[in-house]
């Protein structure tokens, strides 16, 4: 079997990947049901007027190049359980000394951390696929029932998948960058002990200190990926291929880094 | 004689936040013969389990040359490990899966089909209960599960740490069984120990470590003896078995039913002829175990402690 799929495996048995998919599953049956009474005498005429959104309204869900819609609250919490997802398959390896026994087996340490980091990437690609259709399933009988599809044509249905699938690729990130930093710290507490407070007080701190780097920082090039649009009303905005390109290319260094770090340090049972 | 293991020198210091490095292993130097049980015997702190994870590439020796199945480590450890079935420390397994999930998992990495999953599980006496998380097993079935996932590869080296550790009494001695049984196979099995009782029993060669250094090595026989100034007699007529060792020069006193005779083992076969020739029958004679402990503690108290290494 390849590496890459026992570790998804490996990755796919860790209680805290399944109570986060619970978790998701719970938030959006809870969003579902109030959507649905919600919407009940709902008056479209008026809710545009009004400059307001609602989920039972199809073409809602995603604005094209605007960054509003229902997608884009449920893309921040993908990428947030992305992250957690990847800092809590690694730091739980390392708590429960999984990590010591797997490298009896497998000895190439770049090899297993590429296929440990790949099958993170890839297995919460997959989950936020998966949960971004559940989602959008969810508010079918509110639509059907009291809303509206009007708008929602070909092209609307393209720039949606095109979002979901710019969602699943952030996740990714997320869980990429959570375990590699899981990977040096050896725990999951370090992993969500750095990337929190990298994105809730490193970049805002540096966005201040010197706005023209923003165009470099996570949050800035994540939000153009989203929207896959430059940002209108910062002072400097990459490109959505630039920002992709970055993105990437983090995601990429940050692995690579812990790479090197996993090669060298001492591997103790627990 | 061919050797599984060759260690020379081996160094291991782990870093510290705060203050000097640790110095874990001070030059050890080790030869394990190719096949039978060879067993790594050490208080706790010794260096046992740190020199087992620099032979499987968990730890980086700080210097020291090793040799395993014919491989220089660290370039070689992916073919050493082809071959070697190892417990580090505990069997870390996935609390979530069954036994059979963790060892076909395990297994998935080096293509080891179903039909060896079974095998193993069967060897160790876990078929029955091998679809049951591990999470409900006790700690001695978690040891088992460990054992079945070291000899899934059909290893020709086994490493166990501890491997009794956790086992009933029943337990510990099919563990011994087995271990004994892998080694007559030909297979070489390494097995560490802070027991000297267990090592006399389960092994053929032995290596004592303490404070990170090898302090004897050798056939355990041979290493044991080493320790024991004493042989207990027990014969049918205590007090002619007194009188005709005596009269052969042996300083000898009574020890309840039996007789000790302060003498290194090596005379053993000239105290049993000079009883034979006395008319006295032998019924058991054997080193004095508890003079073997004391030797054994005062063996590995005297090495000097670590000096911690100055950055």
């Amino acid at each position: 079997m390849m590496p890459l799929l026992v570790e998804a495996r490996r990755a796919l048995h860790r209680r805290a990947v399944w109570v986060l998919v619970g978790l998701a599953l719970i938030g959006t049956a809870i969003a579902a049901v109030a959507v649905f009474f919600d919407s009940a005498d709902l008056d479209v005429a008026t809710l545009r007027a009004q400059g307001e959104m609602s989920p039972a309204i199809m073409t809602d869900w995603w604005v094209p190049g605007s960054g509003d819609g229902l997608m884009a609250i449920a893309a921040l919490f993908l990428v947030v359980g992305g992250l957690l997802g990847g800092a809590f398959v690694v730091g739980g390896e390392w708590r429960a000394g999984t990590v010591a026994t797997a490298l009896t087996w497998e000895g190439r340490r770049i090899r297993f951390h590429a296929a440990r980091l790949g099958a993170c990437a890839a297995t919460a690609a997959l989950i936020a696929v998966a949960l971004q259709v559940v989602f959008l399933a969810s508010f079918l009988p509110s639509v059907v029932a009291h809303g509206s599809a009007a708008g929602a044509d070909g092209r609307w249905t393209l720039a949606l998948l095109a979002a979901m699938a710019r969602i699943a690729l952030l996740t990714a990130l997320a869980a990429t960058a959570g375990a590699a930093v899981a990977t040096v710290g050896r725990s999951t507490a370090a992993g969500l002990a750095v990337a929190g407070g990298w994105l809730a007080v490193g970049e805002p701190l540096l966005r201040g200190w010197r706005p023209g780097i923003a165009r470099h920082l996570l949050i800035d090039n994540a939000t153009v990926l989203l929207t896959w649009a430059p940002l209108q009303d910062a002072p400097s905005s990459p490109s959505p291929g630039v920002a992709l390109t970055r993105l990437i290319a983090y995601g990429l260094a940050a692995a690579f880094l812990a790479g090197l770090w996993f090669r060298r340090v001492d591997v103790a049972a627990a | 004689m061919r050797a599984t293991i060759e260690v020379e020198g081996l160094r291991k210091s782990y870093r510290r936040l705060r203050g000097a490095p640790r110095l874990a292993l001070d030059g050890v130097d080790l030869v394990v013969p190719d096949g039978g049980v060879f067993g790594l015997l050490g208080p706790n702190g010794s260096g046992k389990t740190t020199t087992i994870r620099c032979l499987l590439g968990l730890a980086r020796p700080t210097s020291g040359h090793l040799r395993v199945l014919g491989h220089d480590l660290p370039a070689g450890l992916p073919d050493v490990l082809a071959r070697t079935g190892a417990i580090v420390e505990f069997p870390a397994l996935f609390p979530t899966m069954t036994g059979r999930e963790n060892l076909r998992l395990l297994g998935a990495i080096s293509g080891v089909g179903q039909a060896r999953v079974d095998e193993v599980l069967e060897q160790v006496g876990l078929a029955s209960r091998s679809g049951d998380a591990v999470r409900r097993y006790s700690l001695g079935m978690r040891q088992r599960l460990g054992l079945a996932a070291a000899l899934l590869k059909d290893p020709a080296l086994l490493v166990l740490d501890e491997p009794a550790n956790g086992l009933d009494p029943a337990g510990i001695r099919e563990v011994r069984e087995l271990v004994r049984r892998l080694g007559a196979e030909g297979r070489t099995v390494v097995v560490s120990s802070h027991l000297l009782a267990e090592v006399e029993q389960t092994c053929d060669t032995v290596a004592i470590l303490s404070r990170g250094r090898c302090v004897a090595t050798g056939p355990v026989s041979a290493v044991l003896a080493g320790g024991s100034d004493s042989l207990l007699v027990r014969v049918d007529d205590r007090d002619g078995a007194l009188r005709a060792l005596q009269r052969a020069g042996f300083v000898v006193e009574e020890a309840g039913d039996r007789v000790r005779v302060i003498v290194g083992a090596g005379q053993a076969g000239e105290i049993n002829r000079i009883l034979g020739t006395a008319g006295v029958w032998l019924t058991e004679l054997r080193p004095e175990q508890e003079r073997l402990e004391d030797w054994f503690l005062r063996l590995t108290a005297d090495v000097p402690p670590l000096q911690e290494v100055l950055a």
